[in-house]
Parts: C-alpha cells; structure tokens; sequence
C-alpha cells in the first residue's frame, strides 16, 4: 500500500492519509480483507501525528470503507470493492471529459455541482 | 539444445530421489519379508549405546518402517526440489537434495535387512547381536551412494533472472511516501507450518495428563520452540519509508533494517529460494543475505559493503522497488 502526503498542500493531513486509502483501494492495490498497518506505524513513517492517522482511520470507517476492531487492527470492508467499481467509472468519465476539452479542475467542479442536484 | 540439458537435471534428480529409493525399498522389503518367517515373532528395535538390545517391536513392523523410512522420507525430499527443478531452478541445494534422498534410503534399507538379518533362527529377540557392525556398513553404504549420487547429477548454476531495471518513482518537492507491504511463506507452507504446531501443542497437552512430568516438560519446551519459531520466521511486515527497508516480523523480532544511505542500487526480480539460498526463510548465502519467503518477485538490494538484501514482496514489488529506488537517490538527481 502506497500512503502519499504532501506537507505544503492545503488538504489536511489526515484527508490526505485518506484520501491515499481510498485511492489504492480504488486501484485495487488493498482489497477487501486486508488490514491496514498499526496506525502508530504509519504515523511513524510518513512522520505525523498518531491522533492524523487515527482521525483518518476513524473517517473511513465512518464511510464504511474500514472496519475498527479491537485486536484486529484495521481491515478494509467490503466496500472497497464498491469503490474499485466507482474508479473504473471515474476512469471512463475522465476520458470522456478529455475528449470534450475539459480540464481536471472543470470536471471537478462539474462533478460537485451535479452531486448537489442529483 | 538448453532444453535438452534443462531436463536433464530433473531427470538425475529423478533417478537418485524417487527411482533409487523405490528399488531400494522394493529390494529390501522382499528380502525382509521372505526372512520374517525365520525370525521371532517380537524382534529388537533399538539397541544401547553397548550394542544391547533394548527395544522391540512385532517383527512385522519392519518392512513396513522400512517404506516408510527408505521410500517415505526420500519422496518427502522430492516434494520440496521437484517443483523448483522443474520451473528451472538449479543450484547446488537440489544437487545435495538428491543426494541425500539417495542416502538416507541406502542407510534405511540396510539398517532395518542388516538387523532382520541377524535375528534368523534366534528364539528370543534378547540374544539380538550388537547392532553396530550394521550401523558401520550401513553409514559406509549411505556415504557411497550420497557421493555417487550428487556426481550423477549435472553442476549447473542457478538461473540469474532477469533483473529489471527499476525507474524511480516521481516524487514532487515535499511529498512524503510509505509503502506497506508483507512477506509471507506461501499457504501450503503455512498450512505444514500450523498443523506442526497443532500437533505440538496436542502432544504437550498429552503429556501432561498422562502425569509423566518430565516427558510433559520436554513436550512443552519443544511445543513453545517450535511455536515461537512459527510466529518469528513465516510472516513479515515490509515498510520503504524515508529511513529506508525495514522487514520485521509479525511478532515484533526479528527485524532487519536497510538505511537509505546504505542502499547503491535496487533491482525487481523473480527470487528463487530454493536454488539462490537452498531454502525458504531466513537465508544467508555468499554475498548476500535474503528474507525469502515464496518464490516469486521481489527486491535485490546492493549495499555499499557489496553485500545483497533479498526480500520478496507478496503485493506489487515494481511499486515497493520504485519507491526506495526515488528515495535512496542522491539528493542532486531528485
């Protein structure tokens, strides 16, 4: 599992280390079943705070994507899968939004403003 | 051509593990079974570090401990080398595999006829003579066939695979990245591996409801050695971070450390245990020292003493490999 933060950017860290999550997920490089590593192993390594790690393991698991258990650690839910299912459509979506001219950020804000309507 | 003599290996292994052995056996078993009606029908089993009989067993035990000794114990050998030597893995470890297999079954098979062989016409096993003219002959004869059994098999090296080239990963200006991955034995080992510490663990159980207290003391001590070795040495956790490789075990030691400032180069390959350092595991070879649990890919580090760290990867070694690569960079090229 591949964990990226980048210190001079605005996204909080903690979204960040959740964001990285999501995204190996997603690829499909964790699945469903896999424990996370201790969050005080990764605090370590990436050198941030363990309350980071813990407040971005705690988010995923508000969003279903980990399950916290005593003893076991971190393991990711069935709901990877899912996610591994939305990236493929991202994917497409993606392509098609480069055929039309559209930038990253303009398709972003596309995606934002439909998710507010829908 | 290269095919011809690719099999050619296999086929040597074949003939000194399995097809050596099966003779061997057969011989000895038919030989052991037209004595039985000479001997009693107890015989001795195990004798004194005098030469005095003090073991016995039904005399009809031996022929079948000799399969499972001077066949079993060589097909057991050829389960671990064959699957490696016929991928096309060589080296000198399946050279002494099959050598030894060859071995072991000469020194069964004489061991269990010599012994039979000396209880004809005795009326009682007691009067068994000293096993040690068997032992000697038998050692003699093992030694002979493990020698004439590795010159039968073909000196080849092991397959240097090819080492791909890593490209760094890109890194932008103040980004931080980990990798966490795991190097773990592959599940049919894992599977020998935790029913030897079920059966362990039972015995030591065993033992002690039987009251014995010393027996119940030796069968414990084996059970936590061999547990305690189970959780050390089967399952790693592998982290690329920027102090460098670490690969610790899941039960927290043993750990090995790889310093960024240590590391001049990295490689993605395929790693073979068995013919790079003659086993699975822990493994220090010529040059070089491996955690290598599986075969399959994994990462070649060279040091700066020019000794190699080998660990193979379960999860994506391309990724790992490229990102100690971009983090073990002089500073000037990143």
């Amino acid at each position: 599992m591949l964990l990226k933060v980048d210190a001079s950017s605005d996204v909080p860290l903690f979204a960040q280390i959740a964001a990285s999550v999501r995204a190996d997920a997603a690829a499909g490089r964790v699945r469903a079943g896999d424990r996370l590593p201790p969050a005080r192993e990764v605090a370590t390594a990436v050198g941030v705070n363990l309350h980071t790690v813990l407040r971005a393991y705690a988010d995923l698991r508000d969003e279903g994507l980990l399950d916290l258990r005593r003893g076991r650690g971190a393991v990711l839910t069935d709901a990877a899968a899912r996610l591994s299912d939305v990236r493929d459509e991202v994917a497409a979506l993606v392509r098609t939004a480069r055929d039309a001219g559209l930038s990253a950020d303009a398709l972003a804000s596309l995606v934002k403003e439909t998710w507010n309507d829908e | 051509m290269t095919n011809d003599r690719a099999a050619h290996a296999v086929r040597q292994f074949v003939w000194c593990a399995i097809v050596a052995p099966l003779v061997l056996t057969i011989v000895s078993v038919a030989v052991q079974l037209a004595l039985l009606p000479r001997v009693p029908e107890t015989i001795a089993v195990h004798w004194d570090a005098a030469g005095v009989a003090n073991g016995f067993a039904p005399a009809w035990v031996q022929p079948l401990a000799t399969v499972a000794l001077a066949l079993g114990i060589p097909l057991l050998i050829a389960l671990t080398a064959l699957p490696g030597l016929r991928r096309g893995d060589r080296g000198g470890s399946y050279r002494f595999m099959g050598a030894l297999a060859s071995a072991v079954s000469a020194l069964a098979a004489l061991l269990m006829t010599g012994t039979l062989l000396g209880q004809v016409g005795l009326t009682s096993a007691e009067d068994a003579p000293s096993v040690v003219p068997v032992l000697i002959a038998g050692f003699g004869a093992a030694i002979a066939v493990g020698v004439l059994a590795w010159f039968v098999q073909p000196a080849e090296k092991p397959l240097r695979t090819e080492v791909d080239g890593v490209r760094p990963l890109a890194l932008a200006p103040g980004e931080r990245v980990v990798w966490f991955g795991s190097s773990t034995i592959a599940r049919p080992g894992l599977i020998a591996v935790t029913v030897a510490c079920l059966v362990v663990s039972g015995a030591a159980v065993v033992m002690w409801l039987s009251g014995d207290a010393v027996a119940a003391a030796i069968a414990t001590s084996v059970a936590v050695v061999v547990v305690a070795l189970a959780v050390t040495t089967t399952a790693f956790r592998v982290r690329i971070d920027d102090s460098g490789l670490t690969v610790t075990s899941v039960a927290g030691l043993p750990r090995f450390h790889v310093p960024t400032g240590d590391v001049v180069s990295v490689a993605v390959r395929d790693v073979t245990p068995m013919g790079e350092f003659g086993g699975w595991g822990m493994r220090s070879a010529p040059g070089r020292f491996g955690v290598v649990m599986r075969t399959g890919p994994g990462l070649d580090i060279e040091r700066r003493s020019g000794r190699r760290f080998v660990v193979t990867i379960d999860e994506d070694a391309v990724t790992a490999g490229a990102l100690l690569a971009a983090l073990t960079q002089p500073v000037g090229h990143r």
